[in-house]
């Protein structure tokens, strides 16, 4: 079930695949944060497995890195560490954590898990080479914060409420008792009909609703794809999956519109669900940094 | 509100696709390329498949994905 690869993308000595238990280090990038005055250093906090953190300055912005083994992002070793719960417990969590502290007190560009750089001056590097874009993207995260929707549906509980107030469902149902058995059984299924059609209306309607109603308190907005049964349990479809990006100012605004939507609802058999602050990893511009890259190899994959 | 770092298994999804699969994408010395490692959730059991093959399969019939490998 687990395939797997690691791949070392040529440096400019030429590639060179480190071996498991080699004593290579790489410097592991959590994130490009602003540099203001104030920062001196990250007094005792540590990375996953207690690494140090400390940042790479590069003018008014910094790397905030750790030296890292790299036999442990290895392709063997990488796929025996991501069959390993704890190793995924400490390193994606802590790959979070990091982030999460950096962003208590300042803007901060979440990168993605596993960047890696074989030598500081090529971290200051990737920071001279990408300073306007980060800079810019710093100056837009300034104050704001992640935060991610997700509404769900019980088919049954919103048919059921819809039935109690939809006058063209029950028309039928007045003819029915009537009638004899076969016309009764197509009135029914008629009914039922309308009442899927109705329902699935509805919970378009309700995505596209919700999915403003929150935007209005968000500088931007995002729709991801909907999960599965399978993937989240649950015994309700997604019809919502969306993240945005609230200012300070406004969040209140925007939990408090969330908890009384919720409520709201809950009788229509919706779910509402919201997680945050998250760092603003999806309102990270793609295409900036891959332009700023042409020339190096870039994997098709990576670029999501 | 559920906090990024708490322990519930939708959380470390949400975190696992952030992680794996936003935030910045620079091409390092070092790229490793968990985008191609197996991610489903079935019911108590974690394994890992990408984002990208998920969206592709609109992140439906998780057993096709299941039984393709």
């Amino acid at each position: 079930m687990n395939r797997l690869r690691s791949s070392l993308s040529p440096d400019k000595l030429g590639a060179r695949k480190s071996k498991l238990g080699g004593a290579e280090k790489g410097f592991y990038i959590y994130c490009v944060m602003d540099r203001d005055k104030s920062f001196k250093k990250f007094d005792g906090k540590k990375g996953p497995r207690g690494r140090e953190i400390y940042a790479i300055p590069y003018k008014d912005v910094g790397a905030v890195v750790s030296k890292v083994d790299l036999s442990e992002f290895d392709g063997t070793a990488l796929e025996e560490n991501l069959n390993d719960m704890e190793w995924i417990e400490s390193n994606v969590r802590g790959h979070e954590k990091v982030i999460e502290e950096v962003m208590r007190h300042r803007a901060v560009i979440p990168f993605k898990f596993g960047t890696i750089f074989r030598t500081e001056a090529r971290v200051r590097e990737m920071l001279e080479e990408n300073y306007h874009d980060l800079k810019h993207l710093l100056c837009w995260f300034k104050d704001k914060r992640e935060w991610a929707v997700k509404v769900y549906c019980n088919l049954q509980e919103l048919k059921s409420a819809l039935s109690k107030s939809s006058v063209r469902i029950n028309e039928p149902g007045k003819e029915i008792s009537s009638k004899s058995a076969g016309a009764a059984y197509f009135l029914r299924k008629k009914a039922e009909d309308i009442l899927s059609e109705e329902a699935d209306q509805k919970m378009v309607e309700y995505a596209e609703k919700f999915y403003r109603q929150f935007g209005e308190y968000a500088e931007e907005c995002k729709l991801s794809p909907l999960w599965s049964r399978e993937t989240t349990g649950k015994d309700a479809d997604m019809i919502l999956n969306a993240t945005y990006l609230v200012e300070g100012e406004k969040e209140k605004d925007f939990l408090s519109t969330f908890q009384s939507l919720k409520r709201e609802h809950a009788a229509n058999g919706l779910e509402f669900e919201c997680t945050g602050p998250w760092p603003p990893y999806n309102f990270v511009p793609l295409p900036a940094f891959a332009k700023a890259m042409a020339g190096q190899s870039i994997r098709k994959d990576s670029n999501g | 509100m559920v906090s990024p770092t708490q322990s519930r298994d939708i959380t470390l999804l949400e975190l696992l696709d952030r992680i794996l699969d936003r935030g910045v994408i620079i091409a390092g010395d070092v790229t490793i390329s968990v985008a191609d490692v197996d991610l489903i959730f079935l019911g108590l059991k974690l394994i890992l498949t990408s984002v990208e093959t998920a969206e592709k399969i609109g992140l439906k019939g998780m057993e096709e994905a299941v039984e393709s490998h």
